[in-house]
């Protein structure tokens, strides 16, 4: 079946989109995403961090203000159960460290 | 006595030697000197109101005239702060969270610091009473302040730390502002972190524990307080007077004076002869050890101490302590 010029553009042109999509999504995944996705990591323990000096009293690490850090308490509730799981659940600090570089 | 120099006066010292007696006698006689004073009580186990013959409990009541008292109920007031912080949880988180915390808010409201940290908060809150202290806000005002029992070893663990203590919370927020700095980056994952990063209450919350930190330091390190220490001219409360007066003048803080309470009059007759020649070497043992400072004997009275009667006959010897 003979295709009009105009249908094989029309395919050509989708064809091009469909490689320009994919190409989109690999640069989002491998550079941009990968960019941010340091930050956030990065972000994420440091607040774990944080966390561990405000509350390290709730794993049984004396603090010596943990009477008045106890009012910051209302403000970070949220992350609270989530954040005392990943620290009670901590395997290998190795591992931890090499998930902040990109070996691939 | 015609100016006061000093808002804050302490009266630390061994278990019944007097301390109570002897802080009751000088706030009267600051109150009979023409100043409004407020007599503090921090020990658990009060005994002010049998002094000074009127109920007193956690909030200030008057005594006489130019004079109130306060017994600080530590556990009241750590109830008061847990529940303010239960109450905000509630209003900011669902209740389904509220209920995973509470277990961990009973172990701090229950910890071994939690009731000398409430008990050293209510202390700053009623030094911001005296008149010029920077946080006096309008409110009532008093010229002179005198606690009954020094700050406990925990207090003065948290004023010792200044430096260490508010370099930690000086790290602390500027983690917290990194984080919050990252999150922002990557703001449209984590849009309201992004949003804290400019105005945090976590960093809010620090920075007023720091400042708070900061002034009672200024306050208790300054000339506008001093320390005495009431002891017996007896072996044991000499050693422990000399171990805290070392500490507190490591602190920084000033220790005024020592008053030897129950001192046996000479004329005391044959069963305290023994006794006497005992003191004798203790009372120069006092000289020679606290010599530098300001000491006050007070004698041993003919009944003990029932009430105001005899907490006026012993303010007029005390007011050689200024």
């Amino acid at each position: 079946m003979a295709m009009t010029v105009r249908e094989i553009f029309d395919k050509v042109k989708r064809a091009v989109f469909s490689v320009g999509e994919w190409l989109w999504l690999f640069v989002v995944a491998s550079f941009l995403e990968k960019r941010t996705f340091a930050i956030r990591k990065e972000a994420w323990d440091m607040n774990d961090n944080v966390m561990l000096l405000l509350f390290g009293d709730f794993l049984g690490l004396p603090n010596p203000i943990s009477y008045y850090t106890l009012e910051i308490l209302p403000y970070i509730a949220e992350d609270m159960p989530a954040w005392q799981r990943r620290i009670m659940n901590r395997k290998s600090v190795a591992a931890e460290k090499a998930a902040q570089y990109d070996f691939t | 006595m015609t100016s006061l120099r000093r808002s804050f006066t302490f009266f630390g010292g061994k278990g019944g030697t007097g301390k109570t007696t002897c802080s009751a006698a000088y706030a009267v006689k600051l109150a009979d000197d023409g100043f409004d004073t407020l007599l503090v009580s921090t020990d658990p186990a009060h005994s002010l109101s049998d002094i000074v013959g009127t109920g007193l409990d956690n909030t200030i009541r008057p005594i006489r005239e130019r004079l109130w008292g306060i017994e600080i109920d530590a556990a009241e007031e750590s109830k008061r702060y847990i529940g303010e912080i239960q109450d905000k949880m509630l209003a900011i988180v669902s209740p389904a969270i509220v209920e995973e915390i509470k277990r961990q808010m009973e172990i701090a409201y229950t910890s071994p610091g939690a009731e000398e940290a409430a008990t050293f908060d209510k202390f700053v809150e009623l030094m911001d009473m005296v008149k010029g202290a920077d946080g006096a806000k309008g409110g009532r005002t008093f010229d002179s302040i005198v606690f009954d029992t020094a700050p406990t070893g925990h207090t003065l663990r948290l004023l010792s730390l200044p430096e260490i203590l508010g370099a930690w919370i000086d790290s602390l927020i500027a983690k917290r502002r990194k984080t919050l700095e990252l999150f922002g980056m990557v703001g449209k994952f984590e849009e309201d972190m992004k949003k804290r990063a400019t105005d945090d209450p976590v960093i809010d919350t620090l920075t007023r524990r720091q400042k708070q930190f900061e002034k009672s330091r200024e306050y208790l390190t300054g000339d506008m307080s001093a320390f005495f220490f009431v002891l017996n001219a007896e072996k044991m409360p000499i050693m422990e007077t000399a171990r805290a007066v070392e500490m507190l003048e490591k602190f920084g803080i000033t220790v005024g004076g020592v008053v030897v309470n129950r001192v046996i009059p000479p004329d005391a007759g044959e069963f305290f002869a023994e006794r006497l020649k005992d003191q004798e070497g203790y009372l120069a043992d006092i000289e020679r050890r606290f010599g530098g400072k300001n000491i006050v004997r007070l004698p041993l009275l003919r009944s003990d101490v029932r009430g105001m009667e005899q907490v006026e006959e012993i303010a007029a010897i005390l007011g050689k302590l200024e």
